[in-house]
């Protein structure tokens, strides 16, 4: 049987198999774990905090990738339905900004590289262009902006904790 | 909708384990590339693989030097793997120059220090903020970023100084500025 898989598809895995990818493999700070094409699911570490988790799944939505950027919601894995609102990241500043489950009912995160959260946020342009997606970009440009915001003292635990 | 979800780990494809893979940086490499090598190699077949791959380095044997990230010791190219304590998924860097003089802008302030070309952007941002730089004690080191000077480019902090500039321009210059929270 031929499988004929999508072209946005093939640039994605040949994308995850290439340095940039494999290096925040090898440094632990994110993992595949699933490609059910348009959905991949990646897992995120983030720094220690109390009765929270060390990582946090994200289901990125990547079609016509990388022409048009990804989006991304967290997701519970165990119950394969988006992450429930008290197990979201919180913080200080600049997290709970990014990861807020009000925005568009906790669809996407608010942030200028998501393909959900920039549409009518041109200003996002010139005030963070080191976070706008161009189709020369990679996931790993989403990731390391949430790893990053994960791995920062803003970064507090779950809204729960 | 996807039928079904699989939580499988995927690993690299055609992977083989008498070869091992190297995370290279350098001049003229503007992105960590993998290459494979023999397990059993030398710090040569870095070279040779960097050019297999297509990659176009500055200059020849003699003119470019390889180093591990965040080393000072320059690797001879007859060095075993082992003895240059190279193992699978090393971090290696080759450059034409030897330092890099780098210079960071905080305020109004500058402080400037020479470094391997293989040093990460993190490494120079803690010199930055540690005691031998401005000595931030009272800034979140975590809430501040290096950006490339007149521009808005900001490396990651995996990146290694090298791969920012080219022969002969052995010198950089950052700004030590806040990351801005997005909103509006």
């Amino acid at each position: 049987m031929v499988i004929h898989m999508r072209p946005d598809e093939q640039v994605f895995r040949m994308h995850i198999q290439k340095g940039p990818f494999q290096s925040g493999v090898a440094r632990q700070r994110w993992r595949l774990l699933s490609i059910e094409w348009p959905y991949v699911l990646i897992g995120i570490s983030a720094a220690a905090r109390e009765g929270a988790p060390s990582e946090y799944i994200f289901r990125f939505e990547c079609s016509n990738y990388p022409q048009d950027p990804p989006t991304a919601q967290l997701w519970d894995i165990a119950r394969r339905m988006p992450l429930e609102q008290g197990q979201w990241p919180t913080g200080r500043s600049r997290v709970p900004f990014a990861f807020n489950p009000g925005w568009k009912s906790g669809q996407c995160l608010y942030l200028p590289c998501d393909r959900l959260s920039i549409e009518g946020h041109d200003p996002w342009r010139s005030q963070h262009p080191s976070m706008i997606w161009s189709p020369t970009s990679d996931i790993t440009f989403y990731l390391r902006i949430v790893h990053d915001l994960l791995n920062s003292n803003d970064y507090t635990g779950t809204r729960s904790a | 909708m996807p039928s079904q979800f699989s939580y499988r780990l995927i690993g690299l494809e055609g992977y083989n384990m008498s070869e091992i893979e190297i995370f290279l940086q350098g001049e003229n490499i503007p992105e960590i590339t993998l290459v494979r090598v023999p397990g059993n190699g030398t710090v040569r077949d870095i070279l040779e693989a960097a050019k297999a791959q297509g990659l176009r380095l500055g200059g020849d044997e003699a003119s470019l030097i390889i180093l591990i990230e965040d080393a000072e010791k320059v690797l001879a190219l007859d060095l075993p793997f082992e003895e240059a304590h190279i193992r699978h998924r090393s971090r290696v860097h080759i450059h034409r120059c030897r330092r890099l003089e780098v210079t960071v802008n905080f305020n109004a302030d500058h402080k400037t220090h020479s470094f391997p070309p293989s040093t990460a952007v993190e490494h120079v941002k803690r010199w930055a903020v540690g005691e031998d730089g401005f000595n931030l004690q009272s800034i979140d080191a975590t809430d501040h970023l290096l950006q490339i000077c007149s521009s808005t480019i900001r490396p990651d902090g995996d990146t290694h100084i090298g791969s920012l500039v080219q022969f002969p321009n052995c010198m950089l210059c950052f700004d030590l500025v806040p990351k801005q929270r997005v909103e509006g």
